[in-house]
């Protein structure tokens, strides 16, 4: 591969984060056996993963729990919080532009009498916090908004929405799995459950967290039962040496920050000028200001974005049409429905490559990226 | 925690095989991509995970690899095969257990009665085993599913489950037959095609064979009705949503095949068990083999101490360098004598002195026998500070029943 630019989707470990794992992995940790050396070594490296990721979010180390994936948390705090809450009510507010691991339970949850509002954005990918908390009614008991969404980059009003719902009423869960490590998280403190992934943050795949802030004294009521283990918040053998993996990936990830923002965001705008110049007609979704700089999503003119893909495909460019957890590798791109939902056609919405640009990606990787496509457009004419 | 640790704690969670963590490293590194991405780099960690389902597939003699799916670990697997299978059969309300399966399964089956279905465990003999014909009579006409649990986490006592589910299927065909083979899977080898065919779901875990911690595999015999439990996303088939752990994955595949290769020792540590069995049996006195009688796995021995506490051997142990448990890691800290051992009327004497040795395929006859030669000075003073012990006859004091207050609640 000549340029990752496919973030988003996963990241590389970071190699201090491979380094420590790999320590990790050579003993025979079970951090639940609590009478011989080796369960005792793996409990102390999870409770310092825990302190590390609790940091990151300003939270307290009870308040982490771990799950195996982002997708897992999500499960856990829709249907947790739904199954747990239900005799206070049986409505949801969510957005149309949720990560699918939040929009299907939500849909699952119809079956069982709930009742869900999903809140459109504006043509730039947001969401007013007016029409979440105008969503709201006395029988709500969750509202579920993402940080930033992962098809266009859009960072959502989470603080204003907190502020509005106040301490009481339906508890507030935030899947900020594209803003860790992107953006500040001071944004987060009044959030009652964040959901944090760490395959994005160069940890990692096998490890991810639900953060579940104590002072509302809820928990979700669990999903997946057995050992005990998290508190009986999600139980099975934690996956010590990825969990340790994470810990570590969520602190340099916090201390990276300023630095990689900077480098980033300069980055970011010179392919975003290199794909206009290119292709005029081309834009850039989201608006400067309320989007991350590290997702670009460009829906490009005079070139279809399946032809484009396939040819940075080939020259060893990764970047994706829509996301990765809405198609398979192998199948057909459906046109991503966050797409739609700001008001792309179907034609513009299959047209919109995605890139995700990260800790590593160099301004070679841009410039590869603007070389295919420069060179596409000099075969084609 | 140094080289020379004795590790005979295998049925809590192994060492990773040296294979499987170099087969792991690349999915660490440069292959790194997310299986679903669609330029072509990514197509290596999507093979890379078809070759591991295939391995499993083989391991466990399924039909088909698509019947194989992965997950983060038995305990969602096991969560993920009864909500699943309810789900699906919305009009059975009615499960059938056992006292003795693994709290991932226990737990659930608290969860569902909360829930309004009704659930019969059955229960176990002295030896721990199950009687058929309690089974046949405990399936009603809206039993959904059986789980019974292939080999049990703290005695090693292995349930005929091929007798089982036929005897399931038998009375009702569309009642669903799941195993906890957690414990069993590349430590005895089992074929779901011809040895096993009326199990519908098996579950296992990746890190008591060799492999790594956050990877389990569900095998969903194909026909079956059940329904995915964590969703939002296409991956496996969409029955379980979630980017896969893809060297989790790699690293169970390997641990699959390397299994395979080491069912020949399963005599070996047949031995060795009974062994260390013969050898403690003899050097010390008013102790048993919990399950002695019953098939068991070649690699644990539950014994029981009478009038010593688990956790004080434990500990000793631990200062002589031997890591072993008490009962299972899962509900080791807690005071109570396990729920098997009181399921199979262990006196509470006796169960609360257990102790639960567990090799593997790396466990050397040196390891055992230092287990051998320090157990019976451990135990001895041990019961010399026991107050129901006599020292002058080195027995129980002759009081000891009436002393004994102590009872199962």
């Amino acid at each position: 591969m000549s340029a990752y630019l496919d973030n988003i989707s996963t990241t590389p470990i970071d190699p201090m984060v491979r380094d420590l794992m790999f320590q990790v992995m050579a003993k025979p940790h079970n951090p639940h056996v609590s009478y011989h050396p080796f369960g005792a070594k793996g409990a102390e490296i999870i409770e310092v993963a825990r302190g590390q990721v609790a940091a990151a979010v300003g939270a307290k180390a009870g308040e982490v729990f771990w799950t195996p994936s982002a997708t897992a948390a999500n499960n856990l705090a829709v249907q947790g919080i739904a199954f747990g809450r239900q005799k206070k009510g049986r409505h949801i507010v969510t957005t149309a532009i949720e990560h699918p691991s939040v929009l299907e339970p939500c849909r699952s949850l119809k079956a069982a009498g709930f009742e869900v509002d999903y809140v459109a954005p504006d043509r730039f990918g947001v969401v007013s916090a007016e029409s979440v908390l105008n969503a709201v009614r006395d029988d709500t008991i969750l509202v579920s908004v993402m940080a930033v969404n992962n098809v266009i980059g859009s960072i959502q009003p989470v603080q204003e929405i907190a502020a509005g719902l106040g301490k009481k009423g339906p508890l507030l869960h935030c899947d900020a799995v594209q803003a860790a490590g992107k953006i500040p998280l001071d944004f987060l403190a009044d959030v009652d459950l964040i959901t944090l992934s760490s395959h994005k943050v160069y940890g990692p795949l096998g490890a991810a967290a639900l953060v579940v802030r104590s002072k509302r004294g809820i928990l979700p009521r669990p999903i997946v039962v057995g050992g005990g283990q998290e508190e009986g918040i999600w139980a099975g053998t934690v996956n010590v040496p990825a969990v340790a993996g994470f810990g570590l990936a969520m602190e340099l990830a916090s201390a990276n920050l300023e630095g990689e923002s900077s480098k980033i965001s300069a980055l970011a705008s010179e392919l975003e000028r290199g794909i206009k110049e290119a292709l005029p007609g081309s834009f850039r979704n989201g608006r400067a200001g309320t989007r991350v700089d590290h997702i670009v999503s460009m829906t490009v003119q005079g070139v279809s974005g399946e032809t484009l893909i396939a040819a940075l495909g080939r020259a060893g460019v990764a970047a994706s049409v829509g996301s990765a957890c809405s198609g398979t590798g192998s199948g057909p791109a459906q046109p991503s429905y966050a797409l739609l939902a700001i008001g792309l056609t179907r034609q513009q919405a299959r047209s919109t490559l995605r890139f995700g640009l990260g800790r590593f990606t160099t301004l070679d990787d841009i410039n590869a990226a603007l070389h295919v496509i420069n060179n596409l457009l000099f075969i084609s004419k | 925690m140094d080289n020379k640790s004795v590790y005979l704690d295998n049925n809590a969670t192994t060492a990773l095989a040296q294979e499987v963590l170099e087969a792991m490293l690349p999915y660490l590194r440069e292959q790194f991509y997310n299986p679903s991405s669609s330029y072509p780099e990514a197509k290596g960690p999507r093979d890379a995970i078809e070759a591991a389902r295939e391995s499993v597939a083989r391991l466990l003699g399924a039909g088909a690899k698509s019947e194989i799916l992965f997950t983060s670990g038995a305990t969602e697997a096991n969560n993920a095969a009864l909500w699943g299978v309810l789900r699906a059969n919305p009009d059975r309300r009615h499960i059938v257990t056992t006292q003795v399966e693994h709290p991932a399964v226990l737990e659930v089956t608290k969860e569902l009665e909360r829930n309004g279905y009704r659930v019969t465990r059955l229960g176990v003999d002295r030896d721990g085993t199950l009687d058929k014909v309690e089974l046949l009579q405990a399936i009603e006409k809206d039993t959904a599913i059986v789980s019974i649990m292939h080999g049990n986490n703290e005695t090693g006592v292995i349930f005929p489950i091929a007798e089982l589910s036929r005897i399931v299927k038998a009375v009702d065909s569309k009642v669903v037959f799941h195993t906890d083979a957690t414990q069993t899977v590349g430590k005895i080898p089992l074929n779901l095609t011809k040895g096993l065919p009326d199990v519908d779901i098996l579950t296992l875990s990746a890190h008591k064979l060799h492999g790594p911690k956050g990877t389990g595999a569900m095998f969903v015999r194909r026909g079956v009705r059940w329904r995915p439990w964590l969703i939002g996303g296409h991956q496996e088939r969409s029955r379980r949503a979630g980017t896969e752990n893809v060297a989790g994955i790699v690293g169970l595949g390997v641990a699959a095949r390397l299994a395979m290769h080491n069912f020949v020792q399963e005599t070996r540590l047949k031995l060795l068990r009974d062994k260390l069995e013969a050898a403690i049996l003899e050097a010390i006195p008013n102790v048993f083999v919990n399950g002695q009688n019953a098939e068991r796995l070649p690699n644990t021995t539950s014994f029981a101490f009478e009038y010593v506490e688990g956790e004080s051997i434990l500990l000793a142990l631990s200062d002589a360098g031997i890591c072993a448990s008490s009962g299972s890691a899962c509900t080791s800290g807690s005071l109570d004598p396990s729920h098997v051992l009181k399921a199979m009327h262990i006196p509470f004497s006796a169960a609360h002195g257990s102790l639960r040795i567990s090799t593997s395929r790396y466990t050397t006859e040196a390891e055992v026998q230092r287990l051998i030669d320090v157990l019976p000075g451990i135990i001895s003073s041990l019961r010399r500070i026991s107050p129901y012990w006599d020292n002058e006859t080195n027995a129980p004091r002759a009081d000891v029943d009436v002393f004994v207050q102590e009872k199962y609640r």
